[in-house]
């Protein structure tokens, strides 16, 4: 069978780039629809909700794409930038299901609960995925990380 | 920093557990919606075929991701398969999507920004499991009664 010679952060980078570019696009997609037609002839309104959205897509596709370059130039700081965004994004997220459950009217609808839940499972599957990805030794080393292969030789003399 | 010395193929496996608990809850309430319908009636089929396919990929899943928790090889072989046909099956998903909407300027849009996500996870997902430093570190954890017997031997 083929086998590529990446690194393992290599092939993270590439999910995080692909991430950030479908982000940029969805901001993309939000810029076109900005411009509405006026009512008077030959004007145009801009929507200020569709503007939002633009604006929070550009920057969660930029804050994916600054530490995925990052990586690809094997700059440690970007690994720590992406597991701070991964757990504020937990946090964020826990948040948000806090508030949704504690609406009574949302705790009534069990359709509702079951897509929260299985969204839920998902979202959390992704962030402990990456942050133990960005916080692993073998994945680590490829980044430069020599720590592993010290206590490696450490072992070896002491015995 | 305190580091994890978990096998990346173990991080992995959370993270596709993860994924196939939400198909699996998907094809659950597809199943619900599905008992409320009237048994003549075939305005379903298409809810009748989500919920089989959310189901069986999401036991494939679970399956091939308890295969490489226990360092089967065949897991690895398992979850390329599957990649590569999530990959064929998306492209004629959403050419199928692109045509019943007579190909309107918005849901191609929306279709490109989604074919960017799933092919760039496909994409690493490959990469990922076919990488040399993943298979050579999942075969030593494979083999630890090899190298014992070797280094008994030269006792």
């Amino acid at each position: 069978m083929i086998r590529n010679n990446l690194t393992l952060i290599q092939t993270f980078t590439i999910l995080m780039l692909g991430i950030s570019l479908s982000l940029l696009f969805v901001a993309w997609i939000f810029h076109g629809e900005m411009n509405s037609d006026g009512v008077v002839p030959d004007t145009v309104v801009l929507s200020k909700e569709v503007t939002l959205y633009r604006n929070i897509y550009l920057s969660l596709g930029l804050l994916f794409m600054i530490p995925a370059l990052g990586l690809l130039a094997r700059q440690k700081w970007a690994a720590t930038v992406l597991m701070v965004i991964f757990w504020l994004f937990g946090i964020g997220w826990t948040i948000l299901l806090i508030i949704l459950l504690s609406n009574r009217t949302f705790v009534n609808d069990w359709e509702a609960i079951a897509i929260l839940v299985g969204l839920a499972t998902l979202v959390y599957a992704c962030i402990a995925a990456g942050i133990l990805y960005l916080d692993n030794v073998y994945v680590m080393e490829s980044l430069g990380d020599k720590k592993r292969a010290e206590d490696v030789l450490l072992d070896v003399l002491d015995q | 920093m305190i580091q994890n010395r978990l096998l990346p193929t173990h991080i992995f496996a959370i993270l596709m557990m993860g994924v196939a608990s939400f198909l699996l809850i998907l094809a659950w309430i597809l199943d619900r919606e599905i008992a409320q319908y009237d048994s003549s009636d075939y305005d379903y089929v298409w809810e009748l075929a989500f919920r089989n396919s959310f189901a069986l990929v999401g036991t494939v899943l679970i399956f091939l991701s308890v295969g490489l928790i226990a360092f089967q090889k065949w897991a690895i072989n398992g979850f390329l398969l599957l990649f590569w046909l999530a990959g064929i099956a998306w492209l004629g998903g959403a050419y199928l999507i692109a045509r019943e909407s007579q190909f309107e300027r918005i849901t191609v849009k929306i279709l490109i920004g989604s074919s960017i996500l799933i092919y760039a996870a496909l994409t690493s997902g490959i990469l990922f499991l076919s990488n040399a430093q993943l298979r050579t570190l999942f075969h030593k954890k494979q083999m630890p009664e090899e190298n014992t017997a070797d280094i008994l031997d030269q006792l």
